[in-house]
């Protein structure tokens, strides 16, 4: 019954400051996410795999290493050993990356569902089926890809396309020889060596390492491929400086809608009491003491700040949502998806409120001074 | 003048909240705008010959990236204005409708209103702008630092300051048409 005192309609002003905030961390939060996501999972098919790429490359996916297969191979636990090269390649008129892996491997490397058929000759490639669904590929198409390292063509068969909800369905899958060739580096060096080791992946890779009769480490990029080094060494700068500068500007974004968030929501609550204050007067006339109206005041925005979070949060999801079912949004050429995140809900729930809050019991002297 | 400022304007301590609320909300839409030209910046000339290809892909997708995560924004920061804008003069139609009880003419009394909109559409404009632009730079250069990664400056052209200044007052001024018909249909 107190609580009704003070009517809802006079913090209208805070609510939609407060959803306007609520609804700029969302969208910036699970913008960032998602991003991240899509990068930190461009190279990982399994959770549970570790990767080897270049120490030296700005971009693991420009880079390039030495590997040894056999002799991890060969260390007890090791489950699977993939070595990969990846090249980007010109194919429909769209830049993709063209994935080179041991195809005898590729049902252990992703369960993956297949249409079509595995490939049996050098020169049929399996494509990913959002990849497919984008460029509109279809089993039994043929296509000539350009490999953009080295500028060779070649005329490729399309037998099958998977689905394997990892980062290979925006990918192109071929033999690894033929991409080596395509990428223009010996067979000795590939782009990245997966290692699958169930649980024991940390203890193995200490093993590796420790083993001086191994090489493998520390990775190096190698010197001699074919191409032009000093352009491939200037892409790698330049795209690197670019994901570089984008995560520094998903960082950005975040403080800034915080910061601003914080100091406008700081703000309304002074314009909301100040509109209050005739009411305030009243209420303390009728003999309502200053701690009551003080906690009615707190009660009131912390539930308005938190549904206003809530909704916040939901509005944002479903509009990104639209915004990436309408447009293809990608990243280092895979798409990106949309991630649900508790911790951005959290966030964009008891940000506000605490703002609110906080404002509420400093400026609670002056409620009480009327 | 002054005095004439003075009645349109009210309680400075309200107006300084009225103008940081609007200040703030448009310094989220200044800064977005800042740093998606960072990206927008990037131009890649035809020196890698295939490679341009690859570098033009993933730079296309990074500014589609800073431009979509504009545009909720954008749209947000518009709306939330213009209903702002809506409550500028909910402490003041009390005392406008005195002032013309005791005689004033009601074009005296939108003069003052529109006065009051003009004042607080530009600080808004000024203050958001000058914000928005200095925190977008600070926070840059800070999260540059922090991560090692480079420094590019977020800046403004010159056709998105006017834009700006262009959206904040419309949609301020917009925000008032409530009040004002509310003030033409008074019958006193």
């Amino acid at each position: 019954m107190i609580f009704k005192l003070i009517p809802w309609g006079s913090l209208r002003l805070v609510a939609i400051v407060t959803i306007t905030a609520s609804i700029a961390i969302s969208s910036t939060g699970l913008y960032m996410v998602s991003m991240y996501r899509t990068l930190t999972s461009s190279l990982m098919i399994n959770d549970g795999d570790a990767v080897i790429t270049s120490s030296t490359s700005k971009l693991p996916h420009t880079g390039l290493v030495r590997y040894a297969t056999t002799r991890i191979a060969n260390v007890e636990g090791i489950e699977l050993v993939s070595p990969e090269v990846i090249t980007p390649v010109v194919l429909n008129g769209e830049v993709v990356f063209l994935r080179g892996v041991n195809l005898s491997l590729f049902n252990k490397l992703a369960d993956a569902t297949l249409v079509g058929d595995m490939t049996r000759g050098d020169n049929e490639v399996l494509v990913g089926i959002r990849l497919s669904n984008y460029l509109r590929i279809h089993v039994g198409d043929s296509y000539v890809i350009t490999a953009i390292p080295t500028g060779k063509e070649v005329k490729v068969f399309v037998s099958g396309v998977f689905r394997s909800n990892t980062s290979l369905d925006d990918e192109v899958v071929g033999d690894l020889r033929v991409v080596q060739e395509l990428r223009g580096v010996s067979p000795d060096y590939v782009t990245l060596v997966r290692i699958r080791a169930g649980g024991l992946i940390d203890t193995l890779l200490h093993n590796i390492t420790s083993r001086s009769e191994l090489d493998i480490m520390p990775l190096k990029v190698i010197s001699r491929f074919g191409g032009n080094r000093s352009d491939v060494e200037l892409v790698d700068e330049l795209l690197g400086r670019g994901i570089k500068i984008s995560s520094n500007l998903l960082w950005t974004s975040l403080i800034l809608v915080l910061t601003a968030s914080s100091l406008a929501m700081y703000y309304s609550v002074l314009w909301s009491l100040s509109s209050l204050k005739p009411i305030i007067n009243s209420l303390k006339f009728l003999g309502l003491s200053s701690r009551v109206l003080t906690s009615v005041l707190a009660v009131k925005s912390l539930t308005l700040g938190i549904t206003a979070g809530v909704l916040g949060y939901l509005i944002s999801y479903l509009t990104l949502n639209l915004i990436f079912n309408i447009t293809a949004v990608r990243l280092l050429l895979h798409s990106v998806e949309l991630v649900n995140d508790f911790k951005v809900l959290t966030s964009s729930a008891l940000l506000p409120s605490t703002i609110i809050l906080l404002t509420i019991l400093v400026k609670s002297k002056a409620i009480a001074e009327g | 003048m002054v005095g004439l400022l003075k009645l349109a304007l009210g309680d400075v301590k309200i107006l300084i909240s009225e103008v940081f609320t609007i200040s703030l909300i448009a310094s989220l839409v200044v800064g977005a705008t800042a740093l998606t030209n960072v990206v927008r910046g990037y131009v890649v000339g035809d020196v890698f010959g295939l490679w341009n290809y690859l570098l033009v892909s993933v730079y296309k997708e990074l500014r589609l990236i800073t431009y979509l995560w504009s545009i909720p924004i954008w749209v947000l920061v518009l709306i939330s204005m213009y209903l702002m804008s809506n409550y500028l003069s909910h402490d003041l139609i009390p005392t406008y409708v005195k002032l013309v009880y005791v005689g004033a003419s009601k074009r005296f009394v939108i003069t003052l209103l529109l006065l009051r909109y003009f004042v607080i559409a530009f600080l808004s404009w000024l203050i958001g702008l000058s914000l928005g632009l200095t925190a977008s730079q600070v926070m840059f250069r800070f999260t540059a630092y922090v991560l090692r990664t480079p420094y590019e400056v977020p800046y403004l052209g010159l056709s998105d300051v006017v834009e700006l200044a262009v959206i904040t007052n419309l949609l301020i001024l917009l925000g008032g048409i409530p009040t004002l018909t509310k003030l033409v249909r008074c019958r006193y």
